[in-house]
């Protein structure tokens, strides 16, 4: 009897495991992930000049991915990771004189990273907190990241965020000599799309 | 984009400060010893005047601090104040390498006094204020430092680098050289252990392998982004390699010039020097690392300020009794720290800057060519003070000579790159200049 019970108590133990991997198998799958897509995508961004119009530039390397979590939001997750040195501004020399250590230092700091903390889902999208580190200096920041709706083309799942963030160069040891006619504050621009078969 | 008053007033603060320090010490060169010979003057201010000439070779400490001051006050006209904790390779060679050099070699030079130097003023004259002043005014005429080398540092206080570690290998065999002081070649060598000299190389070798990883600590130079694959040893062999090598090129490159320094003893080295890291400094601007840059020149004013002073006095242009004996006898501790801030400013200027490695390797051994002069037109016994001015002059030009070179071509190179930056002109197909875009001194580069 007592060799039964204890038999049963071992197969109970491994029905219960069982259960608990599936259920974290489950979760796990709950979450959706996303690769980011760089042909549909662009990280732009624009800053003030003489405070009377705007410079534009964007980065040309940029990688990431999102795990989207339709049913818990707070498990969503978002990367991304820009690459400093592919600044372009549309000038070569310009280019050339923001990759140096008086601007974004890309040897020094060669990536422009973001990654969230915590996802909360709100009207149209998430509000997504998370470290965002530029020039060797990470800043907690908040934003609403709108979009998230899922279509499928050609086999291919697919989902778009965009998002506009503040940010002043000097909150990010920019040196000073470097903010003049240029404006302290920048704004970036994410338009993202993941995707995922 | 540069502002080139600002640069005008830091490298004009910066070299009249180390000037006046060069004009201080040779004018308590000329009281040390004219106090010497006769006792009118006063007694505090002679003292004073022996403390500071003492003290401004001997321990080195003087000299640095007063070169280190004049570095500051240009850095200051420039607002460069470097960051704690070192963000880049910039603050880290302002607030780390430029510092730990300074402090290493006066710790050398100290340790290598107090452990070879013989401090009995009774059996080493050349320790003794006194002897030295007596003698001054009588051989200062013929006094030439490049035929008569020893016969200057011997007066020099305790600076003399036959008392440094540096020089104890050409101090062993020699003690019978016909220039040295009669009481010295008497004397039997000092008894030092055989690896005593190496002692101050190996300091000196721990010194400089510890710039290069300094510089680039936490750089893409030293990050490889997957050690995967059949050789994921290899990235890091190539890095290792690179490093001794350029480690061994710049022990052997400081110490050239340090014997390059002791041999000439006219300030052509450091002038020589100066201008290599003027030059340096304007290969980094026209690479467009501004902040980079500007933080050279103050170093090169600095040095270029203290050495000219020198200069006219080891030449004969300038003739003040006292201090041509002791300027002359070759500051090897100016020399190594200028040669740390050169090494130093080429390798920010190339890792992080956008200076190539053919025109920063020039600019690194330029400065090395002021030894040709010896090779090509050899040293007479003696010569007149217009000879010992027309070799400094040949020294000066075979050095500047490639300087010139690589600073022009990198200058043209700015010119045809940054030209719509730097230009009012509009860019073609628009109404508007890019040097709108940059602060209003970007226009004063023009």
């Amino acid at each position: 009897m007592r060799s039964m019970l204890s038999m049963g108590g071992w197969k109970l133990g491994a029905v219960a495991l069982a259960i608990a991997v599936c259920s974290a198998a489950a979760d796990s799958r709950a979450a959706d992930e996303y690769a980011y897509d760089l042909v549909h995508s662009s990280v732009t961004f624009k800053a003030r000049h003489l405070d009377i119009s705007w410079i534009h530039g964007r980065f040309n390397q940029v990688d990431g991915k999102f795990a989207i979590d339709r049913q818990d939001p707070a498990k969503s997750s978002f990367q991304l990771t820009i690459k400093a040195d592919s600044v372009d501004t549309g000038n070569k020399a310009r280019d050339e004189h923001l990759r140096q250590p008086d601007y974004f230092d890309t040897k020094q700091f060669p990536t422009i990273d973001f990654k969230s903390t915590a996802v909360k889902a709100i009207d149209g999208g998430f509000e997504v907190t998370g470290d965002f580190t530029m020039h060797g200096v990470t800043k907690k920041i908040t934003f609403p990241l709108m979009g998230g709706k899922e279509i499928e083309s050609r086999g291919v799942k697919r989902v778009g965020f965009s998002t506009e963030l503040k940010l002043k160069r000097s909150d990010f040891n920019f040196d000073k000599s470097a903010i003049g006619a240029i404006g302290d504050e920048a704004i970036i621009l994410i338009d993202c799309e993941g995707m995922r078969k | 984009m540069p502002d080139l008053r600002l640069y005008a007033a830091a490298i004009g603060l910066a070299g009249a400060i180390a000037a006046a320090g060069a004009i201080l010490y040779g004018l308590c060169c000329a009281v040390r010893a004219s106090s010497a010979a006769s006792q009118t003057r006063a007694r505090w201010f002679a003292r004073f005047s022996t403390c500071v000439a003492n003290t401004w070779f001997a321990p080195g400490c003087l000299g640095l601090a007063w070169l280190a001051l004049a570095i500051i006050a240009g850095w200051w006209v420039l607002e460069i104040t470097p960051r704690w904790p070192p963000r880049n390779g910039l603050d880290r060679l302002l607030i780390l390498v430029l510092p730990a050099a300074w402090l290493g070699i006066v710790a050398i030079r100290v340790v290598a006094k107090n452990r070879f130097l013989d401090r009995n003023p009774d059996r080493n004259p050349e320790s003794n204020p006194e002897n030295d002043a007596d003698s001054e005014p009588d051989s200062e005429p013929e006094n030439d430092p490049e035929s008569n080398p020893a016969s200057n540092r011997e007066s020099d206080d305790g600076n003399s680098p036959e008392n440094s570690v540096e020089s104890i290998p050409a101090n062993r065999p020699d003690s019978s050289h016909p220039n040295k002081h009669p009481r010295v070649a008497d004397r039997a060598p000092p008894r030092l252990h055989t690896l005593a000299p190496w002692r101050g190389r190996l300091a000196w070798g721990l010194l400089a392998a510890s710039i290069l990883p300094t510089l680039l600590w936490g750089s893409v130079h030293l990050r490889v982004e997957s050690s995967d694959g059949p050789w994921p040893l290899v990235p890091w062999l190539v890095r290792a390699g690179v490093w001794t090598l350029l480690t061994l090129v710049f022990v052997v490159h400081r110490e050239w010039l340090e014997r390059l320094e002791q041999r000439t003893a006219d300030g052509s080295v450091r002038t020589a020097l100066a201008l290599a890291v003027g030059t340096a400094a304007q290969l980094i601007l026209c690479g467009g690392y501004l902040k980079g840059g500007a933080a050279a020149l103050p170093v090169a004013a600095a040095l270029l300020g203290g050495a000219l002073p020198i200069a006219a006095v080891a030449t004969g242009a300038i003739r003040l009794r006292g201090w041509a004996a002791a300027a002359s006898g070759g500051d090897t501790l100016v020399v190594s720290l200028a040669a740390v801030a050169l090494a130093g400013w080429l390798v920010v200027g190339t890792c992080f800057g956008n200076v190539g490695l053919l025109p920063a390797a020039v600019t690194w051994l330029a400065p090395l060519l002021a030894a040709a002069v010896d090779w090509l037109w050899p040293a007479r016994p003696s010569r007149t003070g217009r000879r010992r001015l027309g070799r400094w002059l040949a020294r000066i030009g075979l050095v500047a000579l490639p300087l010139a070179l690589v600073a022009t071509v990198a200058f043209r190179q700015f010119e045809q790159k940054y030209r719509p930056f730097t230009s009012r002109d509009p860019v073609p197909g628009t109404t508007r200049s890019i040097a709108a875009d940059f602060p209003a001194p970007a226009r004063s580069a023009r």
